[in-house]
């Protein structure tokens, strides 16, 4: 059932990737070798049939092309607009990620992205899912954090 | 006619990237307006002609489901044309939002879809470029 959640949220990454970042996924052989630490990390707090938070982390030069993309301009975008970014990207992940794990008539309150602590980005919530891809630009890595459980994860 | 159109997200990249995708639709835009939340919106429509909003729904200070009840609430708004664009994904919100007389664009979005939405709900025609608009954000112009 994990199988399940992760599929879910490689699926909403692809999907807001794709459309809002022109960036694809490719083949982990593919990718180069991730650094050990991100460029940065940020999250989302969720409310409603369950809670918790989910965490995107960014490798690999990712943030200046998906700011670059998103704003259609060749000039290097600037530190704040690269966190922007990242931070826009993980609100629509989320966004539409929770609608396909509760169902489309579930409401929740999303929290305004914000810079995710690098010792204890769950805040203590356990991990119920990561995922990672590798993108034509760097890589992302996610990790979906539950207070509840999870409907997918029950079966 | 062109439409005096006001963005509302509290991010600011997303901002960016809704008035480009506006500039390139062929749409008869005039000016382009940004707020950062509801208040702010709240402000620049009291103080400027605006034709159209295109409102987030999660943001600080104010989020966008509380700016559109103000807005239906004030007789000078009450009919002004609002497109919610947010990543919401819950058919019981957007509904909600509807009722209220909201068009709903889904993030992430295509550029096509920003065009025919706008088209259905004001009824404009896509004629005239918008390049050289200006954008104003509150009393700030860029």
């Amino acid at each position: 059932m994990k199988d399940q959640l992760k599929t879910k949220i490689y699926d909403a990454a692809v999907l807001t990737f794709e459309q809002l970042g022109f960036m694809f996924p490719i083949a982990d052989d593919e990718a180069e070798p991730p650094p050990p630490t991100p460029d940065a990390a940020v999250y989302v707090e969720f409310e409603g049939p369950f809670s918790g938070r989910l965490v995107i982390k960014a490798y690999g030069g990712l943030l200046s092309v998906l700011a670059a993309n998103m704003l259609g301009e060749s000039d290097a975008p600037s530190q704040e607009q690269q966190h922007d970014a990242l931070g826009e990207v993980a609100n629509v992940i989320c966004g539409n990620l929770l609608p396909s794990i509760a169902g489309s008539a579930e409401v929740f309150d999303l929290g305004t992205p914000l810079p995710a602590d690098e010792t204890d980005p769950g805040a203590g919530l356990p991990s119920a899912a990561e995922v990672r891809i590798a993108l034509d630009q760097g890589a992302i890595e996610m990790i979906f954090y539950a207070a509840d459980e999870v409907p997918c994860l029950e079966e | 006619m062109a439409l005096n159109i006001l963005v509302v997200d509290d991010s600011s990249i997303m901002r960016a990237m809704i008035i480009k995708v506006l500039r390139i639709s062929g749409l008869p835009c005039g000016e382009f307006y940004q707020a950062a939340n509801g208040v702010e919106a709240l402000k620049v429509i009291d103080e400027n002609w605006i034709d159209m909003a295109l409102v987030d729904i999660n943001m600080p200070v104010m989020n966008g489901e509380e700016l559109i009840n103000r807005l239906r609430e004030n007789p000078d708004t009450a009919d002004l044309p609002i497109v919610v664009v947010s990543s919401e994904a819950s058919e019981t919100r957007i509904e909600i939002l509807r009722r209220k007389g909201a068009e709903f664009i889904h993030k992430p979005f295509t550029p096509e879809t920003v065009r025919e939405t706008i088209i259905e709900m004001t009824g404009v025609s896509d004629e005239g470029s918008t390049e050289n608009e200006d954008i104003r954000c509150g009393s700030l112009d860029f």
